[in-house]
């Protein structure tokens, strides 16, 4: 069952990615993603890693974005690290 | 008897084939081994190479290598897209994966994924996603990214 946005699109909030590579790879791979209204990092962990305790861990990659983690704004597009493939 | 002019012209011609000889031992080949040839300069250049963007293929299975092992432009529902990135050169790049679902003049981000490399030599990136409540069908595409320039893109669709 695909849910539909208000503007006739579906909705693909939920999609899960990877990526891995035959050369190295200096950090894991990551995806962007745009704080929506009512976010918390916990929340967003907990919807795109599986698990609120993990909130670090997206702080971490985003040092110089987020500099306090329970302070974060709609809009702000952050990077979520991906688990390795 | 050698008269003195003759006397001096055979000396002359002596120390003049004594010089020759000398030379001629200045020329002689240095040593008994050849000293090794310098690296060929077009291997010199390929590892200097940077890296760059050679392929994107499409597929929803890949190997130990990466690759893709049946490409395809068409999937369903349940599958996992995984799209395979080949590069050449050497050194570090950013690249990245954008899906995106078409419908009409409209545009949809389905997924934004980034894989930093730091490669010796060709290598294969896959990016992949999927959808566990199932694609909609209809027309996506995928753009890949070189340190944000844009070096590759594939159509599909979802039947």
């Amino acid at each position: 069952m695909t849910s539909q946005p208000s503007n006739g699109m579906p909705d693909f909030s939920n999609v899960q990615s990877g990526a891995s590579s035959t050369a190295e790879t200096p950090q894991p791979a990551f995806k962007t993603y745009t704080i929506q209204p009512g976010d918390s990092l916990s929340k967003i962990a907990k919807r795109e890693l599986g698990n609120a305790n993990a909130w670090n861990l997206i702080h971490e990659a985003n040092k110089d974005e987020i500099k306090d983690p329970n302070k974060i704004y709609p809009g702000q597009v952050i990077k979520i690290p991906l688990p390795d493939a | 008897m050698l008269t003195p002019m003759a006397r001096t012209l055979a000396v002359l011609a002596l120390v003049g084939l004594m010089g020759a000889g000398c030379s001629k031992k200045e020329e002689a080949p240095p040593a008994v081994e050849p000293a090794a040839p310098a690296p060929a300069p077009v291997a010199q250049d390929l590892v200097n190479i940077p890296v760059a963007f050679q392929t994107v293929t499409l597929g929803n299975q890949i190997g130990e290598d990466k690759q893709v092992a049946m490409p395809a432009s068409s999937f369903t529902s349940s599958d996992t897209i995984y799209a395979s990135v080949a590069t050449a050169g050497t050194g570090k790049a950013m690249l990245k994966a954008v899906w995106t679902y078409r419908m009409g003049d409209q545009v949809t981000l389905v997924n934004e994924t980034m894989q930093e490399l730091d490669t010796a030599g060709p290598a294969t990136t896959e990016f992949h996603i999927n959808k566990p409540d199932g694609w909609p069908v209809g027309q996506y595409r995928v753009e890949i990214f070189m340190n944000d320039l844009l070096v590759g893109s594939q159509d599909y669709e979802v039947k």
